[in-house]
């Protein structure tokens, strides 16, 4: 919202400046986005959040200030109350609808030209001058945060001179013409302001064509109103008529407050238009009981860590015009009508933090008991790969989890995720692997690097499920598919995993060197000289990708493969004799818990050649070390 | 050739080798299996007599350890010569060396290592939750109901599958509760997604980094403890803290965290947009109502949620300006990290 400095003033002698004022509300109340300069005056660019509807107003705003500034607020906040002999006006509405609904009309009305004080806080406010009537219902939205809505009386009585006027929700197909001059077709989901004929006015949103006020306006019909915000925020969105209105709307409105700037806003007419009031109707809550929010000390001082002094935190809520109660519960803390916001002990647990200072909090470290922290194979096997694959000249890539719409030319789409509501042809589909995301990010170097490895360890988006994915591609070097196969090797020796490759056809893999990675029965993934069609189409020479399912793989992985009891098992065997010049493993692989080893023993003398009857005690004894490791020799 | 021929031979051609190689080509051509002498060794049972047989030998003998001599001395002598060639050599060390051939991992992915130790000290567990998501554990348990206007903070990619991409990393929050018992201390550094135009400074797809801490007595002094921890290792010693109000639906109270800037100390520079301060992450104290979706009592136990946008902050912290650098998949830019 754009506060006008100087409007600010009206309503407390603020001593410093816009952009001090502007640092403090950012530090203790509400973001300022920006301070502008426009003429002689300094604009606060307020970014108001959706708990603080209140202040969407500079007498909200105001309000804020005076208890951070511990300052007066001057302007006195009056209510509006019906004199005796106005007559009673016809009306409508249903309170799911319209919470509190009023109407009044104001009769004998001059037409002038705005104020040009009041046009130019509308023009700095960011809104536009449209007539005197237009205008001062805006600017009372400005000053006082509740939108308000002037029919023209006369047109109104001649469409239905029994001024019956109904809140209700639109007849599916219900049509209106709106002030923009747009023929607005309405659903049962959107609220009309409607008289026996018909709507004059999409409620919260915008007002009829047929009713508008203008410069020959006599009789003017006032609204104001507290509608359901959602409804409001889902026919706004859908009419594309967001405006100051519908924003405020949206946002928590008070009754009180309405009669307030109802007061103020029948005030300036008669000042600048020489209106009278002759007749006033509310229907619904004029004002709105609730039950205290309690404050307890414990749960105060539990979240700001250190004791807050009950006088500190009384003086706070004072300041911010709470009701305040001490009582056996706690204290008993009844927020002001304009704070819609604050309905749980922790809200009020914000209010009195920000107004004690954030600054004053001390740190306060965390205790030392350890949460237990299990292994997390997924996380330590991420970090493992990505370095040994760097370690292997491999730079990673980080690619969008979308297909590009190139991409998409060699995929099928029936197979794939789609995105409801893309924001281009480039995020319509999740990507289903990385292959197709690595072969562009491989296309976008080679004109650089007539070589290069590049790999990518991020989540993919098949229809089965996401999952962990690591991809790796090369291009520019001879037999890339050997390339490949020696990284996939090395890498998968490393996690100590064997696998097999099995022949596989696929779309975007060479014809005869692609295959299956197989972990047992676990399939882990592809690997294989990138198709022609591709490489042809992503202008890549000898160019080869594997991807793997890095889920499985963590899982298969074995962090210290091998070595314990194997490992010691070895070293026994070379220590049996000198006769044994070497051991070394063969071949092993998983089967469920079993783990199956091939070992290799060298026989060799350096003196005469070895017998059988060298060599079978040996043997012998080599059984007997397995049996000892837990191990079924089988010769 | 006559054996005095060979050795004669010998002599001249160990005497003119200059290299280690070629001297053992030499110690082959002569004393190999099948060198020279073992020629002359063969014809020693054809001689007629005992006599000439032995004299023949006794010279091969001879010649043997003459030649075995000479290529010794010549070994020696080349040696020599190399340690001095090297002490006389000149050579400048300051020149490039070749490339090795070392690989890079991906900027994002060395800070998520980075971070990851810094919270791991602190007891933090590393967790993941779904990028597709439901609205259920992305919005509706995080206190922002179906339609509220809350929403417009996270413009939301929705997927025809009914699901949504997620818009925070703050999904792991009730997932995690539900799963665990406090004491909690969770981590998440990881992808999210918003319905977002691309630009300098934004894109439809980027990380955040958030933790989730539920014990007894939690409270804003551990956030603030925990904001100068990190910020301070991130951003230096110098680097100060400070909370401003900010609103989360999922926390209660909510605050945004500011880094002085460490380029200028607070003063206002061209990198914090003369603001003194960079707006870095946001936290607050998990609200009672979340909590007790993810089934955790709010009167016995208080938690809070820390979090911020990697991208953003190796952006100021490396002088990186353009955000599109992180995805752009271009070596020129991968290879400096």
């Amino acid at each position: 919202m754009k506060v006008p400095y100087s409007w600010l003033r009206d309503f407390i002698n603020l001593r410093t400046s816009a952009e001090e004022v502007a640092s403090d509300l950012s530090l203790s109340v509400i973001g300022v986005d920006s301070v502008e300069t426009v003429g002689k005056e300094k604009v606060l660019n307020l970014d108001v959040t959706y708990n603080r509807g209140d202040l969407l107003s500079i007498a909200g705003l105001a309000r804020e200030l005076s208890a951070m500034y511990n300052l007066k607020y001057k302007v006195a906040e009056e209510v509006f109350k019906s004199e005796e002999g106005l007559k009673i006006l016809n009306i409508k509405a249903d309170s799911r609808l319209s919470k509190t609904y009023t109407l009044t009309k104001i009769e004998n009305l001059r037409y002038k030209s705005t104020p040009a004080q009041i046009k130019s806080r509308l023009e700095l406010a960011g809104m536009r001058s449209v007539n005197l009537w237009a205008d001062l219902t805006n600017y009372a939205m400005l000053e006082w945060g509740q939108p308000l809505h002037a029919f023209d009386a006369e047109k109104v009585t001649r469409r239905d001179p029994t001024l019956s006027i109904e809140v209700r929700l639109a007849k599916n197909g219900e049509k209106i013409k709106t002030l923009d001059g747009s023929e607005r077709t309405l659903t049962s989901q959107d609220m009309v302001i409607a008289d026996r004929r018909g709507a004059i006015a999409v409620a919260g949103a915008m007002g009829g064509e047929e009713t508008e006020v203008d410069e020959g306006t006599k009789e003017i019909l006032l609204e104001a109103a507290i509608f359901d915000p959602l409804r409001i925020r889902n026919t706004a969105r859908k009419l594309g008529l967001r405006s100051e209105a519908s924003h405020r709307f949206e946002h928590y409105l008070s009754p009180e407050n309405l009669i307030i700037s109802l007061n103020k806003v029948l005030q300036m007419f008669e000042v600048y238009g020489k209106g009278k009031v002759t007749a006033y109707h509310l229907v619904g809550e004029d004002s709105i009981k609730s039950d205290p929010v309690v404050l307890r000390q414990e749960i105060l001082d539990r979240a700001a860590g250190v004791k807050i002094p009950v006088s500190t935190v009384k003086d706070a809520l004072k300041l911010l015009n709470f009701k305040i109660l001490s009582s056996e519960r706690g204290l008993l803390c009844w927020p002001p009508h304009y704070r819609g916001d604050i309905r749980i002990t922790e809200d009020v647990v914000e209010e009195v933090l920000r107004m004690y200072g954030y600054q004053n909090i001390p740190a306060q470290p965390l205790k030392t008991s350890l949460a237990e922290a299990p292994e997390n194979p997924l996380e330590d096997w991420r970090d493992r790969v990505t370095h040994n694959l760097s370690g292997l000249g491999f730079n990673e890539v980080r690619t969008y989890s979308f297909l590009s719409s190139k991409a998409l030319l060699h995929s099928s789409p029936k197979e794939l995720i789609k995105v409801k509501n893309p924001i281009s042809a480039e995020t319509e589909y999740l990507r289903p692997n990385l292959i197709l995301n690595l072969t562009e990010a491989a296309q976008l170097n080679v004109n650089r690097f007539s070589s290069g490895k590049i790999f990518e360890l991020e989540k993919v988006y098949p229809r089965e499920g996401e999952y962990l994915s690591l991809g790796a591609l090369l291009w520019g070097f001879k037999q890339p598919f050997l390339v490949l196969k020696g990284v996939l090797e090395e890498l998968l020796e490393d996690a100590g995993i064997n696998f097999e490759l099995r022949p596989v056809k696929l779309s975007y893999l060479h014809p005869t060197q692609a295959a299956q990675i197989w972990v047992g029965k676990h399939n882990l993934g592809v690997i294989g000289a990138l198709h022609p069609h591709l490489s042809n189409s992503y202008d890549l020479q000898d160019a080869a990708v594997f991807e793997l399912d890095f889920d499985i793989l963590s899982k298969l992985a074995q962090r210290f493969p091998e070595k314990h009891p194997l490992g010691k098992l070895i070293a026994d065997i070379s220590a049996l004799s000198n006769l044994i010049a070497e051991v070394k493993i063969k071949d092993r692989y998983l089967k469920e818990e079993m783990r199956s080893v091939t070992l290799q023993v060298t026989f060799q003398s350096l003196e005469r050649g070895l017998g059988d009857e060298d060599v079978k005690p040996l043997r012998e004894k080599i059984n007997g070390l397995i049996k000892k490791n837990h191990g079924i020799p089988r010769n | 050739m006559n054996i005095e021929d060979l050795r004669k031979q010998a002599k001249e051609e160990i005497a003119q080798t200059g290299t280690t190689d070629k001297l053992e080509e030499l110690h082959i051509k002569y004393l190999g299996r099948k060198g020279a002498l073992s020629t002359f060794l063969a014809e020693i049972p054809e001689l007629p007599n005992q006599k000439d047989r032995r004299k023949a030998g006794l010279l091969i003998n001879e010649v043997k350890n003459e030649i075995e001599a000479f290529l010794q001395n010549k070994d020696r002598e080349l040696k020599t010569k190399s340690i001095q060639v090297a002490a006389s050599s000149s050579f400048d060390i300051t020149e490039p060396g070749l490339p090795a051939g070392l690989g890079t991992s991906h900027p994002l992915t060395q800070f998520r290592e980075y971070v990851r130790d810094t919270f791991s000290k602190l007891g933090f567990e590393e967790v993941s939750a779904p990028h597709m998501e439901s609205d259920e554990y992305n919005f509706a348990l995080l206190n922002i109901p179906q339609d509220h206007p809350s929403r417009d903070l996270w413009d939301t990619l929705y997927l025809e599958n009914g699901q949504l991409l997620r818009t925070h990393t703050s999904n792991m929050q009730v997932r995690e509760m539900e799963e665990r018992k406090p004491p909690i201390r969770v981590m998440t550094f990881d992808r999210c997604f918003r319905y977002e135009n691309i630009d300098l400074k934004h894109s439809h797809t980027f990380s955040q980094f958030e933790v989730l801490y539920v014990d007894e007595n939690v409270s804003m002094g551990h956030l603030r403890a925990l904001s100068d921890i990190f910020l301070k290792q991130v951003f230096g010693e110098k680097t100060q803290t400070r909370f401003r109000p900010k609103y989360y639906p999922f926390v209660e109270p909510g605050v945004g965290v500011d880094a002085l800037c460490p380029f200028c100390e607070g003063r206002g520079c061209k990198v914090c947009g003369m603001a003194g301060w960079f707006e870095i992450a946001g936290a607050g104290l998990v609200h009672p109502q979340v909590l007790k979706n993810g089934g955790i009592d709010p009167e016995k136990y208080s938690g809070l949620a820390w979090g911020f946008g990697p991208e953003r902050m190796l952006m100021i912290k490396m002088g990186i300006d353009d955000i599109r650098h992180f995805s752009s998949g271009d070596l020129r830019f991968l290879k400096q990290f």
